[in-house]
């Protein structure tokens, strides 16, 4: 346990010491700043398309910040040799690819939190008004996505180089949020082997479209009902203890 | 100084520099923000034609519709609904909205940005400007704005059949300027008729001119602009009646 916190720690303070966390912070705020200032034929009161572009910055930013921080820290360990001395401790294996998850969740977790209030008080500072249900779910959901997130990268990480790793966590992120739902209907209307193989499909993708509340955020919609967000809090949890799992059984056979 | 290779001839200078390296992206990029407009129009969520037949267009066509909410669910999703077990398909389902709504009032200032940067994206996106005309004269009551932006639109576009004709009919239906819009719309019909077009555009151009001379009291202008129309639609009786009239006086 004690080995799980230090590596949590390191990481941790890694994000801190380097810039790209306060760079995105600053340029979320600067955006948000320029879009709240703009006028629109002198009508008061447009909301929607700031807490659209804002809710997408947090998101987006957070998913970077998350990718390309949890991708490098295997192959980054073995590259340096750190992993030997680690490993050496001694950690199992199992323990490493567990620690590795829990930082990344940690920095994406901090991420999330900093950008996420920053946008809620952007909104409230601005007089909008917002459903506090709607925005604990969306915070709810924020932190179980960044799990899913990186359980996936760390499960890369293990068998990929960090640029592919990178390269094909932004490619699925991006299929999944934006052909998921056409996915789903050929998955619902397919019959047979088709409908076998799509149904394959569709399970063994991770589904981060569940955790968008893009458009609820934006528009005001009713929250998920509280049945919804439990079953995705389950899914959440068995999808990144299957891929820690497999990653863990990899990594355990790896040659370094 | 370098022109723009366009037939509105508008000054490359005037597109923001950040605007410049989009090159012919620019127009892409207009239509979605266009498409992103009528999605804000539908509380977020696409809009499928054949899911509500004769509905309404982000032009305002249907204006019969504006305000309704649709409380049903579009009809294709419930007829492939996933199995009970299937988790997470029906987890899927719960979490996309499929409930069917139409800004209202006051709240459709919310599409009002998109239409604002698709025009500034690429100013000679004629739809954005005729878009802007219509929501912010006839639906949030800012008609001197409406007008002034359909002239920004006209100053980039001076060759559009479509600009004269909306800034001639918010002259005629906002201002009661009828002159000013004889005006334009005599522009507007010369342009139409030197591109393709069909009748229902004629009519609209030709139906405001008509009413603009009539309301100005140029008689004599008015009947040949009805006679085109009867031509246009043989079947309608109301034009048949107007020409008799406007014969016998």
């Amino acid at each position: 346990m004690r080995a799980v916190v230090a590596i949590v720690r390191g990481m941790v303070l890694e994000l801190f010491r380097r810039k790209d966390f306060y760079v995105f912070l600053i340029f979320m705020l600067v955006l948000l700043g320029i879009l709240s200032s703009q006028t629109f034929f002198h009508i008061e009161g447009i909301s929607r398309y700031m807490r659209d572009f804002g809710y997408t910055l947090v998101m987006l930013f957070s998913f970077i910040l998350a990718v390309t921080f949890t991708a490098k820290q295997v192959p980054s360990e073995i590259e340096a040799r750190t992993i030997y001395p680690l490993l050496a401790k001694p950690i199992s294996r199992f323990t490493f690819i567990f620690s590795k998850f829990f930082g990344g969740v940690a920095i994406s977790v901090i991420s999330f939190v900093l950008f996420f209030a920053s946008f809620i008080l952007f909104c409230l500072g601005e007089g909008q008004k917002l459903s506090p249900v709607l925005v604990a779910q969306s915070f709810f959901l924020g932190m179980l996505f960044f799990c899913m997130v990186c359980s996936m990268v760390v499960f890369f990480s293990v068998f990929m180089t960090m640029s592919a790793n990178i390269a094909v966590s932004f490619l699925l992120y991006f299929y999944v949020i934006n052909f998921s739902g056409p996915l789903r209907d050929a998955v619902i209307s397919a019959k047979g082997f088709v409908a076998a193989m799509l149904g394959t499909f569709y399970y063994l993708l991770p589904h981060f479209d569940f955790f968008d509340m893009r458009i609820r955020i934006t528009h005001a919609w009713d929250p998920l009902a509280g049945w919804v967000v439990a079953a995705i809090t389950v899914y959440t949890a068995v999808y990144c203890l299957l891929l820690l799992y497999l990653a863990a059984m990899i990594f355990r056979r790896k040659k370094l | 100084m370098y022109y723009y290779d366009s037939p509105a001839g508008q000054l490359e200078s005037e597109v923001p520099f950040y605007m410049q390296f989009l090159g012919e992206g620019r127009s892409i990029l207009s239509n979605l923000s266009i498409l992103q407009a009528d999605r804000y129009f539908h509380g977020g969520i696409g809009h499928i034609d054949e899911d509500h037949p004769g509905g309404i267009t982000i032009d305002g066509e249907s204006q019969e519709e504006e305000g309704r909410i649709h409380e049903e669910e579009h009809p294709e999703k419930i007829h492939r609904a996933p199995g009970r077990f299937n988790i997470l398909l029906r987890i899927s389902e719960k979490t996309e909205i499929t409930r069917h709504i139409h800004l209202s009032g006051n709240q459709v200032k919310e599409i009002i940005p998109w239409i604002y940067y698709s025009a500034k994206i690429d100013p000679h996106n004629v739809l954005a400007y005729t878009l802007a005309g219509y929501w912010l004269a006839d639906r949030l009551d800012k008609v001197d704005e409406a007008i002034a932006f359909v002239k920004e639109g006209l100053k980039n576009n001076p060759d559009s059949w479509e600009l004269n004709a909306e800034l001639g009919r918010l002259y005629f239906k906002h201002r009661k300027d009828y002159k000013a819009a004889a005006r334009v719309l005599t522009r507007a019909l010369q342009l139409l008729q030197g591109e393709p077009h069909d009748k229902f555009q004629e009519r609209y151009v030709l139906s405001f001119l008509a009413y603009s001379y009539e309301d100005i009291g140029e008689k004599a202008k008015v009947l040949p602009l009805y006679q085109r129309l009867g031509q246009l639609f043989p079947e309608d009786g109301g034009i048949k009646r107007k020409i008799r009239k406007l014969q016998e006086e």
